[in-house]
């Protein structure tokens, strides 16, 4: 942790962020590569342009929750309401598209989502609570809240915007899906901001010691605030193309995708002490999840053996990390 | 500021509690209180049958509902149970989250002298006063003939590749809906292949990730059968978007939401089994209300359910049925409490009898 914030009060550009990619973070895309050949030979359709694409689709939902997520983790906290947040932006969304279009709707269901996540930061900052505890406050809050503005019943999106508005989860850009597309340039936006600008470095500063960041005089309200808003808005970003996929909003949308989101970030070498990690792990972590997903459709894997096979296979992935520090 | 808190805590919890009574209006004397122990209220099949409750109790001026849901926990069903006893009713409606788990709910019913209604899904034992439902597998035995008598038309013989999108693991409407379904392809038609069987989450968005990843694996599917209508309705935004919507896949729905015959008037779902939340609720409420009114109820009312496809969906769809409203066979305005549920349209294969 002590090299992450040192580097943190140091230059943050160029040459000296290459000598910091370690093992760790490169563990899991050797990971990953393996167990794509391990799928290519157990199923003979796992290895297509139209499976890989598929699997790519499915898993950018929880990505961006990843991504969004290892930005708080690496800060040192944790967001448990994201599966929450996914479902109040999925009615807000369809609801507010039926009275006032598809423009409204997006603009309504991404400002929900940041201001859920502020809400949550405003908690953890100005109230001093445990990320744990108010994020699961946010958990239980926010799902209560789409049950009451759904009545408990999906909102279905109106004929006349239906179509539209199912370009972003269902068009294409050449062979990408638009979810995988909108994927990679929130991973790039991502990216940036956390390794490229100042306020990434007070992420990880504050991550890796929160006390020394706060001498070096890094604003600390500001930058947790801002990650957990953050996290809100990619919730947003992933509920709205998950209600675009099925044009219904769904107050059951997005129920322990806190719990994938946080094993896709932590399996990609996030440490939940905080001050380690980045987002090409969240990347990479969320693709071995749904890849396992995918085999296990595939091969009629029962789902009682498929949820213990997802755990050991999490508890390795983290302990091979582990082993390596 | 420690006093203050608490004090703040204590009164939301008492206006949430105040805000809890939901039901009737209580213009004049109140006389008898009816729990409704509701295994969850989120699904919108759950919100319905709930709804349809508490619609029928309107039309008794000295009938309340109260209700509690439990989050598809057996320990919480109990405990709700616990607080309705404690509360006074004078009748207890419940859908079971499970059989076993309830037994001592059912003990501590029957010690305090009320009746017990079960709806939809039933207690275990012979402990209730009257029940109203229908029996899951029986959809599950119904779906199985139903896809057969089709693919007898496609192959001039019962054969052919079914998938099975079932709903959430270990629930019990599931695992009687997989059974029944099971056990009869291998009972009557062993040329039926099931290729693949796989969980869901009983939602839209579920449902359409399983198929999906389904369709990769399998080039040759000749039928899809779902335990829930979200969950073909998600099943064929997946078969659309991988363009492979063109009718020569049966699919099969079940309970039958406006959503569902819309999509079978389109063309798109062919089948759905129905099972009416509206049904359930109404009945079972009137059950109670005959109960408490001092009349004789069957002991078991039982709902028939039927398929509903193209051809009858005139005989199941009102005008203006929202996506999340469900079709009803009972006359909603009457009194009378039928002593079997109407399936409406006569089931057009062999008349199976229950459970």
């Amino acid at each position: 942790m002590n090299e992450q914030s040192a580097d943190a009060s140091q230059d943050h550009n160029g040459p000296r962020r290459l000598a910091t990619i370690s093992w760790h973070s490169v563990g899991v895309w050797v990971g990953l590569l393996l167990l794509v050949i391990v799928g290519a030979c157990i199923s003979e359709s796992f290895f297509s342009a139209a499976n890989l694409f598929n699997i790519l689709r499915q898993a950018s939902m929880i990505a961006i929750i990843a991504l969004g997520m290892t930005f708080v983790i690496i800060s040192g906290g944790i967001d448990l309401s994201v599966g929450s947040i996914v479902a109040l932006v999925s009615v807000l969304v369809a609801g507010t598209i039926n009275r006032y279009g598809i423009a409204m709707g997006l603009a309504l269901g991404l400002g929900a989502g940041m201001a859920a996540g502020a809400i949550n930061g405003a908690g953890v900052v100005y109230f001093k609570m445990p990320p744990f505890i108010m994020t699961l406050a946010g958990m239980t809050i926010y799902r209560g809240l789409a049950f009451i503005y759904s009545g408990g019943k999906p909102i279905t999106v109106a004929e006349r915007f239906a179509g539209s508005f199912n370009v972003i989860g269902g068009g294409y850009l050449g062979p990408a899906p638009y979810p995988v597309v909108i994927m990679f340039i929130l991973f790039a936006l991502g990216y940036v901001v956390l390794r490229h600008t100042p306020i990434g470095t007070y992420v990880f500063a504050i991550g890796g010691n929160e006390d020394a960041a706060r001498l070096s005089g890094v604003n600390i309200a500001l930058t947790k605030v801002f990650v957990y808003t953050v996290s809100g808005l990619c919730s947003a970003f992933s509920a709205i193309i998950l209600t675009s996929r099925v044009t219904v909003g769904e107050p059951i949308a997005g129920v322990m995708y806190e719990l994938e989101a946080i094993a896709a970030a932590v399996i990609g070498g996030a440490s939940l002490a905080g001050g380690r990690g980045g987002v090409g792990g969240a990347l990479a972590g969320s693709l071995i999840l749904f890849i396992l997903l995918n085999l296990f459709n595939m091969k009629n894997v029962p789902s009682y053996y498929q949820d213990v096979f997802k755990g050991i296979i999490i508890v390795l992935a983290v302990l091979i990390q582990y082993k390596r520090r | 500021m420690t006093l203050l808190t608490a004090a703040a805590v204590l009164i939301l919890a008492l206006a949430a509690g105040c805000g809890q009574e939901s039901g009737t209006a209580g213009n004049g004397k109140t006389k008898f209180l009816v729990g409704f122990a509701n295994s969850s209220l989120n699904h919108p099949w759950r919100v319905a049958i709930q709804d349809a409750i508490l619609g029928e109790a309107a039309k008794y001026p000295d009938i309340q509902v109260v209700t509690t849901e439990a989050k598809e926990q057996p320990s919480k069903q109990l405990s709700d149970v616990e607080d309705l006893l404690a509360r006074g009713i004078d009748l207890l409606l419940v859908c079971t989250v499970e059989g076993e788990p309830f037994r001592p709910a059912v003990k501590a019913v029957n010690r305090a002298g009320i009746p017990l209604v079960p709806v939809d899904r039933n207690i275990i034992g012979p402990d209730y006063t009257c029940y109203v439902g229908q029996s899951n597998l029986e959809i599950g035995r119904r779906v199985a003939d139903y896809i057969a008598a089709e693919l007898t038309k496609r192959y001039k013989e019962p054969r052919g590749k079914v998938i099975e999108l079932q709903g959430t693991p270990g629930n019990v409407p599931t695992e009687h809906r997989k059974e029944g379904f099971h056990e009869r392809l291998a009972d009557k038609y062993p040329g039926i292949e099931i290729v693949a069987s796989q969980n869901t989450d009983y939602t839209r968005a579920g449902g359409m990730r399983v198929m999906e990843n389904l369709l990769q694996a399998h080039s040759e599917i000749d039928a899809i059968y779902t335990h829930e209508d979200e969950i073909a309705l998600g099943a064929i935004e997946a078969l659309k978007a991988a363009g492979r919507m063109d009718g020569s896949i049966i699919i099969a729905g079940n309970g039958g939401s406006g959503a569902a015959l819309e999509s079978i008037r389109n063309g798109e779902m062919t089948a759905c089994a129905s099972y009416s939340p509206i049904d359930a609720g109404t009945i079972g409420m009137r059950a109670a209300a005959k109960i408490l009114h001092g009349e004789q109820v069957p002991k078991d009312i039982p709902l028939e359910g039927a398929i509903i496809t193209k051809d009858n969906l005139d005989q199941y769809e009102r005008p203006n049925m929202e996506n999340t409203d469900y079709i009803h066979t009972v006359d909603l305005d009457s009194s009378t409490l039928p002593a079997r549920g109407r399936a409406l349209h006569a089931p057009a294969l062999s008349e199976t009898q229950g459970a």
